[in-house]
């Protein structure tokens, strides 16, 4: 059974990468508490999956009526291949407190997506009852998948991280996104599902990896 | 453009003066005489699922756009016919379950301590808005969803508003007008419409009530307000069906033990949401004079919070939500 409360894997090798890189308001503090107490990652998933697909004849009320159709499958489609479970076995596969500038044996702890913007996009308290001094959360705000005629296809991901170290209760969001091609996804049968998942999956940990560069 | 031409008609059709409805019940407007009727409706016959779309593309084209393109639509009465393929199992185990009881007991708790909103005795109004939605030649695959608001959009519906959503607000309409009109002579009727739904990934179960008075010849408002009192699993996974299992196991026990939490919560709110008067309303909803409480999905100020979890006010204008939300916690 996959509890939520899951504790990620987190690299052997100690990274004591400060967040200088960060305008978040921990700084000062979490660079003195960090090797003395444990820290907490929260990620929040997103429920979502957007797609869209961009026709000849570019954005319009003639392409939307062509491809309505598209986009509805394509949509259901990605709420699927980029659920909530999947991002977090996505992120389980890499060092995703290392990769934010959280220090070694950080604890991350999967929550239950939010799904309402206005909380994760705007709020800037804690958006759970932790009260740890060392804490931070990672949230998915954006899963889009788009369809061009001249660019292709990609997944487009938008990323917010909250650091709280020092204690903090408020703190400011460190936003961002990556975007990357994808050639699998949609499947055409059911037997290229996996590949399409695989596709969505590399993709997705790509966009991450575009963001979290910030982090170094 | 049917739906436009309805739309402007309703629009030019509506009644020019409304009374304006309040979130809070002014001291002087609180007792009324002969003591307000009120009705517990409950306009569902099962426990309801619930969808949750998140953003969807914005469509293009504008308004016409979005009139050909119909696309959140059609993704919610897809997302309304998941749920219910995964909730079969909790469907199961809960047959024959009876909301009344426990609704009924919400609401004289509720009154036991306001005991000026309402005439004793309340009259309980049963529907059975799941089944008329199953009897919809529209349906395709089941839909046990119930609306989240019962707002309607300018010119139509609300995204989140399915085949399973309309009925149940036929059903309550149907009930609450047949109650307004026996009794014609109060000069006020109370009425609470409760609903109890899982949330869209299973992670929690709802039980909402919607508190409004309003004249027995007008159907507007003369004061409305929301509590969703939600009981969440200590430990849920990410696979709904999972949580379904949880749910459902040795008869559907912790979703009937959360139902009975989720209940006795809202009576036991109620009475402190009933008390506010204007000004304790803008404390309480003010998010700088409180504390912010997240939980269960859910943000805003503080309301009070004691051994069963915290109550706060929480504000979405995507989904018109404006609730006071009370969280517990289940342990499984």
């Amino acid at each position: 059974m996959k509890f939520l409360t899951a504790v990620g894997c987190v690299a052997a090798f100690a990274f004591a990468a400060s967040a200088s890189a960060q305008d978040g308001g921990a700084q000062g503090a979490a660079d003195t508490a960090e090797g003395e107490q444990a820290c907490s990652l929260h990620v929040f998933p997103t429920i979502e999956g957007q797609a869209q697909n961009f026709g000849l004849l570019g954005p319009g009320v003639i392409n939307q009526a062509i491809n309505s159709g598209n986009n509805k499958s394509n949509a259901e489609y990605m709420r699927e291949a980029l659920s909530p479970q999947f991002q977090v076995e996505a992120f389980k596969s890499i060092d995703v407190a290392q990769a934010v500038g959280m220090p070694a044996g950080t604890e991350v702890i999967y929550e239950v997506p939010i799904a309402d913007r206005d909380i994760t996009t705007k709020a800037k308290t804690r958006l759970t009852d932790s009260t740890d001094a060392c804490y931070a959360e990672l949230i998915v705000t954006q899963n889009l998948y788009q369809k061009k005629v001249i660019y292709g296809r990609s997944l487009n991901n938008r990323f917010i991280f909250k650091d709280f170290r020092g204690g903090l209760k408020q703190t400011k969001m460190i936003k961002g996104r990556g975007g990357n091609g994808i050639s699998e996804f949609p499947p055409k049968t059911v037997e290229d599902r996996p590949a399409a998942d695989a596709d969505l999956r590399r993709a997705f940990l790509a966009n991450f990896e575009e963001y979290a560069k910030r982090f170094r | 453009m049917l739906r436009l031409a309805l739309g402007l008609l309703a629009a030019c059709s509506a009644q020019p003066a409304l009374a304006q409805t309040e979130h809070y019940i002014a001291a002087e407007d609180r007792v009324v005489e002969p003591a307000r009727p009120i009705a517990v409706i409950i306009a569902q016959d099962e426990l309801a699922t619930s969808i949750e779309l998140g953003r969807i593309i914005p469509v293009e084209g504008g308004l016409i756009g979005a009139l050909i393109d119909k696309l959140p639509e059609k993704l919610a009465q897809s997302a309304a016919a998941k749920a219910y393929t995964i909730a079969a199992p909790l469907r199961q185990a809960m047959a024959g379950f009876d909301a009344g009881p426990l609704a009924l007991a919400a609401t004289e708790q509720a009154l036991s301590q306001t005991a000026w909103f309402a005439a004793p005795a309340p009259e309980v109004l049963t529907g059975a808005s799941m089944a008329k939605t199953a009897a919809d030649p529209d349906i395709e695959g089941g839909d046990t969803t119930v609306s989240m608001t019962y707002s309607m959009g300018a010119f139509a519906s609300e995204a989140n508003d399915t085949l399973g959503a309309i009925h149940w607000k036929k059903e309550r309409d149907r009930l609450e007008s047949g109650f307004a009109s026996a009794h014609s002579d109060a000069r006020e009727v109370a009425v609470i419409s409760w609903r109890y739904q899982m949330s869209a990934d299973f992670t929690n179960l709802r039980v909402i009530a919607d508190v409004a008075t309003r004249r027995p010849q007008d159907p507007s408002r003369l004061y409305e307000q929301q509590v969703i009192s939600v009981v969440k699993l200590r430990r849920p996974t990410f696979v709904a069906e999972e949580n379904v299992a949880i749910w459902a196991a040795n008869d559907g026990a912790l979703a009937r033990k959360a139902l009975e939490m989720a209940f006795a919560r809202a009576g036991e709110v109620l009475p402190a949401i009933l008390a506010l008067d204007a000004q304790g309303y803008a404390n309480a909803t003010d998010k700088k004079k409180s504390t912010p409480v997240t939980s269960a999905g859910f943000h805003g100020p503080e309301l009070m919070r004691d051994a069963k979890g915290p109550v706060f006010y929480a504000k979405d204008g995507d989904q018109r939500l404006r609730a006071f939300v009370a969280v517990q916690t289940l342990a499984n």
